[in-house]
């Protein structure tokens, strides 16, 4: 068995769904440029998606400024189908970290606002369901 | 008159078909709304930066990726405005185009096409809903 200890140091509370909230990381974002977009955002995390950041398209279009090319989007299979993303480069700030990284949206429809897993991978984090907070963490040596 | 269609994108129907309620209208009546406005756009002239955009990168993609694989090209109102070795130079000069451009391409040749390709988004994010809304 595992032993490992970590320090909670910023916490988000879970937002409200229809029956379970949902747990969420706050971040800000910034076009690639600098610009601050929106900040201290509430987005939900979600596991199931690859991407990075999925953003409403309302709010995408602050990113537009440096958009991949068409043919280099990608697209994810979901239980209903195929959905096409349209992606451009961005600055995310969570807590102290400053990344880059890509903000999606779908190419038809509105989009939603979640956090990924190609963010994911980047953090250290604890769901912590019953306290409905979603924590980045420090190992403790 | 009856049409059937075979192989289309079932997202893009469901889409359409949520469209066609919120506007009040039969699938049929929101099928010929949309076979119109098409018919009347296609042949509008005016192209839009999005595209003017994206077809300058893909009538230079070949060359680029030739001459000028892992630096950083920026597109914008539909011609090549540069090619830069730092993505820090291409930030600047995007930042200098001016605040009325509103769409431009920012790629790094070669390695963003890596990124490409097909995901998975398992459960599209599924909420719940009341069966009666669906």
């Amino acid at each position: 068995m595992v032993g490992r200890v970590y320090r909670a140091s910023e916490c988000s509370e879970f937002v409200d769904a229809k029956k379970n909230p949902a747990p969420t990381l706050t971040l800000t974002l910034y076009s690639i440029t600098g610009d601050k977009v929106i900040e201290n955002i509430r987005i939900p995390v979600d596991t199931g998606y690859e991407g990075p950041i999925m953003l409403t398209s309302e709010l995408y279009r602050f990113f537009m400024r440096a958009e991949l090319p068409r043919t280099l989007w990608r697209s994810y299979r979901t239980l209903s189908g195929t959905v096409i993303m349209r992606a451009s480069r961005a600055i995310v700030k969570i807590a102290n970290m400053e990344l880059e990284t890509f903000v999606e949206s779908p190419f038809l429809g509105e989009g939603k606002l979640l956090i990924g897993r190609e963010l994911l991978n980047k953090l250290a984090i604890i769901i912590d369901g019953r306290r409905k907070e979603t924590c980045l963490v420090e190992d403790i040596h | 008159m009856t049409l059937v269609i075979k192989k289309l994108n079932p997202e893009i129907v469901r889409l359409f078909k949520a469209e066609a309620v919120k506007r009040g209208l039969l699938l049929n009546q929101a099928i010929e709304e949309a076979i119109t406005l098409w018919l009347n756009t296609g042949r509008s002239v005016v192209e839009t930066d999005f595209e003017a955009n994206n077809r300058v990168y893909e009538s230079m993609k070949e060359e680029l990726r030739k001459n000028h694989s892992g630096k950083f090209i920026v597109i914008a109102e539909g011609r090549l405005v540069g090619v830069f070795s730092e993505e820090s130079e291409a930030i600047e000069v995007l930042r200098r185009l001016g605040e009325h451009i509103k769409h431009a391409i920012l790629t790094q040749v070669g390695a963003d096409d890596e990124r490409a390709g097909e995901l998975e988004w398992w459960g599209g994010s599924i909420e719940r809903q009341s069966a009666q809304n669906s």
